[in-house]
């Protein structure tokens, strides 16, 4: 393991969310992303060069990872994914599920439970479910049926969820994670199974006192729960699993997997025991309402902490639905033990048992783009990249597949550094994602080809792709001609020029020739100038330097 | 009809309860059945000519019968219940009652239709497999004959449905229909269905269990009358008040069964077995 700098004192780190040691960071980048209490996200929209950030996150999260065998004790850890499916209608409803219109506008009948809707299962939600299952590596259910899970709230216009709690439509599979991921060593986190199910509503509380508003847009969108085994073993795993279930599911167009929008959600259930004995002895705790990445890791960390405290103590860990504070890295009770709610399960009568056979399985099986793993080996000799540039292509959704359409006869590493530093650094301005901005492949390639065949200037370059960007549509070709920026290779023009010049800076000929061979950069400057920098350099040295020898 | 169509008498109808066309004793009213008694009541004094209602547990063919009409529940999946208020999913029908069947056929014909709103409607080409079966068997052929239009059709009559209750009149109309059938050529057989005597209960407890939990949804929120927590403490409690003066006694009791039986406890004892009845009733 690299060592990600030097360790200065014990002692809680009072800027970060880190506890136990404070450190200085060898690199300024890594330094910058310990202490500043942005995510790795934000730090990327601000412009720090992406692949440098992939590097100093993967150092980082291997710093913060905190030591839990601490008196010999362990975790078991085992989590449930709630992921917004990208299905453009609702799971049981024809309504949109479009994320973010204005409130009670995405609902029909059966989502608002009036009396004589019934549900309509929506099949595209089923085939996102079966893709992300064959993604998983579990086995899609022949047959799986829907059931009701009763509980009134003001987020529950009928009383219950129609979710699959006894016949899901996913069991088994797993996610390996590795060196690729951050970890140093390998580890597979088994999938318990993977169910189809309704999201409630949005209720919002303490706009009016008293009052909770309820915006049902929300309500009935399709959400597949990804529960895992209890094989994870410390918070950096539960991150990096998270982690790599985003991109995975983005990668095969599943979800968003966006934390801040609300697409991906994550609830951690974590016990301790003793080294020693068997992992699941400890009784366990439920964390809801983890809303980032950072939040899993510091409030899994903490509650552990809190757990060994128990036992070490000698009391007993109650069985708790619990919620994080960021601000006093704590875990505080939400739910005990005797107020859950018995939710009553009861097979879904309105909705008949989907019934899948093997041919459509192996048809949807066909239509899975490669995995990132694979991809991430295949671009790597392929190309000749390195490991993080790969991963920051894969990293933004449609770009891998955007590199190898340009790269084709072209240097695959100026492609790169193209793509992964003028693109990315338009798109984070922009705060856009590639698959919406309007840049083309043949567009983004036009620009590469003028710029090796020294037809236009790096700068003049990226000014093309900001204008693509915006909208244009002319060819490169049009644009060098309206700019006016075409390479002056007529040497007799230079020449005129090049004369002109020297004549009207007698002075500084006179210090040429009498042996400040510098001042011939002063002169091709000066040419520059004249030329509104379109005389190509080499050409524009090359003429000068013989002029003034002439004037010897 | 009585509330959410619970109930035998048509006695439990916000409305008030229907009244009978034909009084036994002069001047008693006497109930038309339920809990479609309000459909037989208007067709029997012809102020329509067909009239639909809701069979869940007998809730068409009942009153009509207490009427003197013609009372039809079609076999479930047949007509879509998109649009009829749910009591209990797996057991509703939309019923047809009328002064004849033919009228009654008519109806039908009109309103038995796939509906992709309602996923339990049998679809087009499920129907049209069925009458395919039935285009096939024997006696089908031979229901343009005459004299016996009927021969070779086997009519089963369970041994279990001669119950102690069983009314003369009850038995009368029985005997009469049974030897009507036997006059047209069928064979009457009698057969037995072992599980008759514990479908009562089971299906109360799952038509309960179903309605309780398709009842949920009348909290006032989004429609009907809402009226004000008493005590604006938990969420829970906050639709106990509408739904205690918006529902009627029946439906309350019905409601507070249902979700009894779906109980942690109580589901393994009441609701699961009620569930293995009904599997094998249907064998």
């Amino acid at each position: 393991m690299r060592s990600a700098g030097r360790l200065i004192s014990r002692g809680i780190c009072t800027r970060c969310t880190c506890t136990g040691q404070r450190r200085a960071f060898a690199s300024a980048p890594l330094n910058k992303l310990h202490h500043s209490k942005l995510t790795f996200s934000q730090l990327t929209r601000a412009g720090t060069a992406p692949h440098a950030l992939a590097r100093s996150w993967r150092q980082y999260t291997l710093a913060a990872s905190v030591d839990q065998t601490t008196a010999g004790f362990k975790a078991t850890i085992g989590l449930e994914l709630h992921v917004q499916l990208l299905a453009a209608q609702k799971l049981f409803s024809a309504a949109s599920a479009k994320w973010n219109e204005p409130p009670n506008t995405n609902v029909n009948v059966a989502d608002a439970g009036f009396p004589g809707a019934l549900p309509q299962l929506n099949p595209e939600c089923v085939q996102l479910a079966a893709r992300a299952i064959l993604a998983l590596n579990g086995q899609i259910q022949l047959r799986s049926a829907f059931d009701r899970k009763h509980y009134f709230y003001a987020d529950q216009p009928l009383g219950y969820q129609i979710t699959q709690q006894l016949h899901p439509i996913g069991r088994g599979g797993y996610v390996d994670l590795g060196l690729l991921d951050g970890l140093e060593y390998v580890k597979r986190i088994g999938i318990h199974q993977l169910q189809l199910e309704q999201d409630t509503a949005k209720s919002i509380h303490g706009v009016y006192p008293g009052h909770v508003l309820v915006d049902l847009n929300r309500a009935g969108v399709a959400l597949i729960e990804i529960v895992s085994k209890p094989d994870v073993d410390t918070a950096d795993e539960a991150v990096m699993y998270v982690r790599k279930m985003q991109n995975l599911l983005r990668h095969i167009g599943v979800s968003n997997c966006n934390m801040e929008e609300g697409s991906l959600r994550c609830d951690v259930n974590v016990s301790v025991y003793r080294d020693g004995e068997d992992r699941l002895s400890g009784t366990r705790c439920e964390l809801k309402n983890l809303n980032s990445l950072k939040v899993i890791r510091g409030a899994v960390n903490a509650e552990i902490s809190r757990q060994i405290a128990v036992v070490q103590r000698g009391d007993n860990v109650e069985q708790e639905t619990r919620g994080y504070d960021a601000q006093s890295e704590t875990t505080f009770v939400t739910r005990t033990k005797e107020a859950a709610p018995d939710y009553r399960y009861m097979p879904e009568p309105d909705v008949p048992e989907i019934h899948i056979n093997e041919s459509w399985i192996t048809r949807l099986r066909k239509t899975l783009p490669e995995t990132p793993e694979a991809v991430m080996s295949r671009m790597m000799s392929q190309y000749g990249l390195a490991q993080e540039d790969v991963e920051t292509m894969l990293g933004e959704p449609g770009c891998t597949a955007f590199f190898e359409q340009a790269v084709v006869g072209r240097d695959p590493k100026r492609v790169l550094s193209w793509i992964t530093s003028e693109v990315f650094g338009q798109l984070a301005y922009r705060s856009q994602r590639l698959a919406d901005s309007l840049l083309t492949v043949p567009q983004f390639t036009q620009i590469i080809d003028a710029l090796s065949s020294d037809a236009i200037t790096p700068g003049q370059a990226k000014q093309l792709l900001i204008e693509f960007m915006d909208g244009e549509q002319r060819t490169v070709d049009k644009l060098i001609a309206a700019h006016g920026w075409e390479v002056i290779s007529d040497d007799g023009k230079l020449r005129v020029i090049s004369k002109q010049l020297l004549d009207t800076h007698p002075k500084e000929v006179a210090r040429y020739l009498k042996g400040q061979t510098r001042r011939l950069n002063f002169f091709v400057g000066k040419l520059m100038q004249a030329t509104n920098g379109q005389a190509k350099p080499q050409n524009a040295s090359e003429i000068m330097k013989e002029l003034l020898e002439a004037r010897r | 009809m009585d509330e959410f169509g619970m109930g035998s008498l048509n006695q439990s109808s916000v409305h008030g309860p229907a009244h009978n066309l034909h009084p036994e004793n002069g001047n008693v009213l006497h109930s038309p059945g339920g809990s479609s008694g309000g459909s037989a009541a208007a067709v029997a004094a012809r102020m329509c000519r067909v009239a639909l209602g809701s069979d869940t547990g007998g809730s068409v063919r009942l009153p009509a019968s207490w009427c003197g009409v013609v009372g039809f529940k079609p076999s479930y999946g047949r007509v879509s219940r998109y649009g009829l208020v749910s009591y209990a999913s797996s057991l509703d029908s939309v019923g047809i009652v009328a002064r004849s069947t033919r009228d009654i056929r008519d109806t039908f014909n009109i309103v038995s239709a796939p509906d992709p709103h309602d996923m339990t409607c049998m679809s087009k080409s499920l129907r049209l497999r069925i009458d395919k079966l039935c285009a096939s068997r024997e006696w089908i052929s031979h229901a343009t004959a005459a004299s016996e239009p009927l021969k070779g059709v086997r009519v089963g009559v369970p041994s279990e449905f001669w119950v102690d209750e069983l009314s003369p009149s009850a038995i009368d109309a029985w005997k009469r229909g049974a030897a009507k059938l036997e006059s047209l050529g069928c064979d009457i057989i009698p057969v037995s269905l072992p599980h008759t005597p514990h479908t009562l209960p089971a299906y109360y407890t799952l038509a309960l269990a179903e309605a309780s939990s398709n009842l949920a949804r009348f909290d006032g929120v989004r429609f009907g009358t809402r009226h004000p927590p008493t005590q604006s403490s938990r969420a829970s409690l906050k639709y106990a008040q509408t739904r205690t003066l918006g529902f009627g006694d029946e439906v309350k009791r019905r409601i507070l069964l249902g979700t009894f039986v779906m109980s942690a406890r109580a589901y393994e004892n009441y609701y699961l077995p009620s569930q293995r009845i009904r599997r094998l009733v249907q064998r």
